[in-house]
């Protein structure tokens, strides 16, 4: 009696999980399209825009298969999970999930990078010195904004991004 | 309270009421379920990115991190293999792998005999764990066991293997006592391409070869196949147990609608292995034996298909039908098994925090065996029913914090009728780091065909001077758990995790003798033990620097049995060492080398008595590449030869000790 497995379901990772994940996989490729990032950030990456992922990777195929052939302002995309800290620096967009929000901060010793967006899934995130998370909102997902994380940064995000967000300070 | 969920709450009390009435009613409760669940597809297939981001936040989407259960929140003793544990570990089998895991006795007894359980009660024909491959359930009715000489596939293609210490019993079956073993092998979407890969050593030769390709973008397979030939290893007496083994098969994958998962695989093996036994010539007292080298003849194989459904209010479904042929000729056995199986599965939300999963499963299988003078089972060809119906109820007290869990399995078999297998569970997770869990439960092993109705006979031994006899019981019963297990890990960031698990098994009825003569030497089966363990489990893995993990793992387990103990008509295992540990230490060098080592310390076995001994395997790999994989392994390199399984209670054949042996190996994908 044991079709499915005990840890990662089949059943959910893949079929199931196509709703919630595909649509913030979407989601990501918005942002980083609305989002400019110094251009010599992309000399230390051979060109390429690197996503990294942080902790148990809710995503699963869905970001692979939904970012294939795509590019954002034309840079190839490359998918990074839980990188070392090495590579940790030269990711452009930081997806923190849920588990790992409140380590965000220790996360952020590590590196010495002004020029990353962090994603998270969680409010703490943002009170963490997170940029953009993610929030539910009668079944539909939404996001929410820290603009004052954003302007720390190198980073320039425009305005209709802002505008179709929730604007929050931690 | 919208029209949605209230469907579902009545749906629920329909399914109470039909628990109630049992299993019929509970199909009724599924067919009602599909209907409620069904609700027009929001999100097909579409490439999302092409939607604005307005649009897309108008997107309805289900929420399932929920049921993505991650390791640290299941309430129960799990350990993960990961395919890179499989690759790094430098094993050439899936019983090496288990090695690793904390709770697990593994002991070789010869190149094609393992002696293999959890928590307990190890020997060649351990009788209390379920194991699973891809959801087909791999259990041997003749003595409620696995043939672990016959799981095999291609290392490479595993994704990772799960292991569940103590009662799976109300989700997984009858014989899911004192654990479940889940092996599970990758989409063949994640197979694509062509793999070969080659082991040569003082000890075995292995060749693996993949072929993964696919039709458009929904439907992935791969074909494979495998040979390996195992050396004899040694033994005073003389070992003559090479094996060699062929096997070959297919997995697709397709995805016909993005809710939607079809899963269909096949496999056929056939090999042999040698042994050296002593089977009895003459079927009446005082017998006549004679040893002599053998080689068994081993093949079978099977067929599964799977289809998963997952509706947009979250529920999904699975449902499943598997064959599986199952040959064996050996001097003392020669049984063909076929096995039929469907098995099905429904899961979903109601109210805001519960969560329930039930299912069914019907299995039906008819063996076909010819006795021989020592060993007889009656009648040589028999077929049985088990129809199994299962319902658990997960409910979230506190969001993110404190769940419930509870379940029964209730299950007809044709030996003992009716078992039924509560257990009750929490996870209490106070911050992100931290998890307490315990557990309560009652399963059951149901009897073995073996157990039914046989005659066994035993050539004289160190403890017996005459040959004995052994008959099964048509009155033997179920051996009963009572399981009670605790819990606790923790998961700092990157660097540590932590996992200790505490349990107190209490057996009733547990498998023992009853002499019925002296002369000859008679003894008949009886549930007539008590047997209680206690014991302790450990995992633990730290991230020393980025480039350096450590991976250990420590066991304890005591066993005091209770009841009448006849030494020459023995036939339970107290066989498990009372410590063993495992520490592996996983380099990653610069110049794309890898260096790992893999410590194991085993205490003596008590009885019968088996050396303990202390083992170490090095691995030296480099992938230049990351289509090439190279790599020199050691393995047992403390000693020429050592023990570790003892002889079989029943069946004389004469275990090997496991021989130092060096290899290299080269993995070449494109």
């Amino acid at each position: 009696m044991a079709l499915g497995s005990i840890v990662w379901n089949p059943m959910s990772s893949r079929a199931d999980a196509l709703e919630e994940y595909q649509v913030k996989a979407a989601f990501l490729y918005h942002f980083a399209s609305f989002v400019n990032w110094p251009s010599s950030t992309f000399n230390r990456t051979n060109g390429h825009f690197h996503l990294c992922i942080i902790g148990n990777d809710p995503f699963g195929k869905i970001l692979d298969s939904t970012l294939r052939d795509k590019k954002i302002h034309e840079h190839a995309i490359d998918i990074h999970r839980n990188p070392s800290k090495a590579s940790l620096r030269q990711c452009h967009l930081l997806y923190v999930t849920a588990l790992r929000s409140s380590q965000l901060s220790r996360l952020r010793n590590q590196f010495d990078n002004t020029s990353m967006l962090t994603v998270g899934e969680n409010d703490l995130f943002i009170q963490h010195g997170g940029m953009i998370t993610f929030f539910m909102d009668n079944q539909k997902v939404r996001f929410a904004i820290n603009p004052d994380a954003i302007n720390k940064t190198a980073l320039k995000v425009s305005s209709k991004l802002l505008r179709l967000a929730k604007i929050v300070s931690p | 309270m919208t029209h949605h969920s209230k469907t579902r709450h009545s749906l629920l009390s329909i399914c109470e009421r039909s628990v109630r009435l049992g299993i019929i009613g509970l199909f009724f409760c599924f067919m009602g379920g599909t209907a409620a669940g069904e609700s027009p597809d929001v999100v097909s297939n579409k490439d999302l990115t092409q939607l604005s981001l307005e649009e897309l936040m108008s997107v309805e989407v289900t929420s399932v991190s929920k049921k993505k259960q991650k390791l640290s929140e299941s309430a129960a003793a799990i350990f993960v293999i990961t395919q890179e544990d499989i690759r790094r570990s430098g094993v050439t089998s899936i019983p090496e792998a288990l090695r690793m895991v904390p709770g697990i006795q593994v002991a070789r007894g010869s190149k094609n005999q393992w002696n293999i359980s959890a928590r307990g009660f190890n020997e060649r024909f351990t009788n209390k764990l379920l194991v699973l491959i891809d959801g087909r359930t791999v259990y041997n009715p003749l003595f409620a066991g696995v043939t672990w000489e016959t799981q095999d596939t291609i290392l490479e293609d595993i994704e990772r293997i799960e292991v569940i210490r103590g009662p799976g019993g109300a989700l997984w079956g009858v014989n899911a006592v004192n654990g479940v073993i889940n092996i599970i092998t990758k989409q063949a979407q994640d197979t694509q391409g062509f793999l070969v890969s080659g082991v040569g050593g003082n000890e075995e030769g292995i060749v693996s070869m993949r072929q993964g390709g696919s039709h458009g973008s929904d439907f992935h397979y791969r074909l494979f196949t495998k040979y390996f030939n195992r050396d004899t290893s040694f033994n005073a007496m003389g070992a003559h147990d090479d094996s060699h083994m062929f096997r070959s098969g297919f997995r697709t994958d397709w995805d016909p609608a993005a809710k939607d998962h079809v899963m269909v695989q096949g496999e056929w093996y056939s090999g042999d292995g040698g042994q050296q036994s002593t089977v009895a010539t003459t079927p009446t007292f005082p017998f006549g034996f004679t040893t002599g080298n053998e080689d068994l003849e081993m093949s079978g194989g099977h067929f599964l298909t799977r289809w998963e459904h997952t509706w947009n209010s979250g529920s999904d479904m699975a449902l499943q039908f598997f064959y599986d042929r199952y040959e064996r000729d050996e001097n003392t056995v020669k049984a063909t098994i076929d096995t039929f199986d469907v098995d099905f599965q429904h899961r979903f939300g109601f109210f805001s925090n519960q969560e329930l999963l039930w299912g069914l499963e019907y299995r039906y299988w008819m063996d076909d065996l010819q006795n021989t003078p020592g060993t007889t089972v009656f009648p040589d060809s028999r077929s049985f029913n088990v129809v199994s119906g299962f319902l658990q109820d997960e409910i979230t007290l506190v969001p993110d914090a404190f769940t419930v869990t509870i379940g029964t399995k209730l299950s007809h078999n044709d030996f003992t009728g009716f078992e039924y297998q509560p257990s009750g569970r929490f996870l209490w997770k106070p911050t992100d780091e931290h998890s307490l869990w315990g557990a309560v439960s009652r399963a059951v092993r149901v009897p073995s065909r073996l157990e039914d109705n046989s005659l066994l006979t035993f050539p004289a031994n160190a403890t017996t001077p005459f040959p004995t006899v052994i008959r099964g019981n048509q009155e033997f019963k179920t051996e009963e758990l009572l399981a009670f297990e605790v819990g606790y890990r923790l998961n700092t960031f990157e660097r540590l995790t932590f996992d200790i698990t505490g349990f107190y098994n209490q057996y009733e009825n547990v498998r023992g003798t009853r002499v019925i003569s002296l002369a000859p030497p008679t003894g008949t089966l009886e549930n007539n033990l008590e047997v209680n363990t206690i014991g302790m489990e450990l995992a633990s893995d730290v991230q020393v620097f980025d480039w350096w993990l450590i991976r250990g793992a420590y066991t304890y387990i005591n066993m005091t049995v209770e009841g009448p103990i006849n030494t020459a008509l023995n036939t339970t295992s107290r066989g498990s060492p009372h410590h063993q540990g495992s520490l592996r230490s996983l380099l990653s060098l610069p110049y794309k080398i890898e260096f790992d080592s893999w410590l194991r310390i085993s205490d003596n076995i008590p009885a019968p008595n088996i050396a303990g001994y202390i083992e170490l395997d090095l691995r030296l790999g480099w992938k230049p590449w990351p289509n090439l994989d190279l790599s020199l392994v050691g393995q047992n390199l403390l000693d020429n030869h050592h023990t570790e399984a003892a002889p079989s209670l029943f069946l004389a054949t004469q275990p090997t000790e496991v021989q130092r042996s060096v290899y290299g190996k080269l993995t070449w994908s494109y």
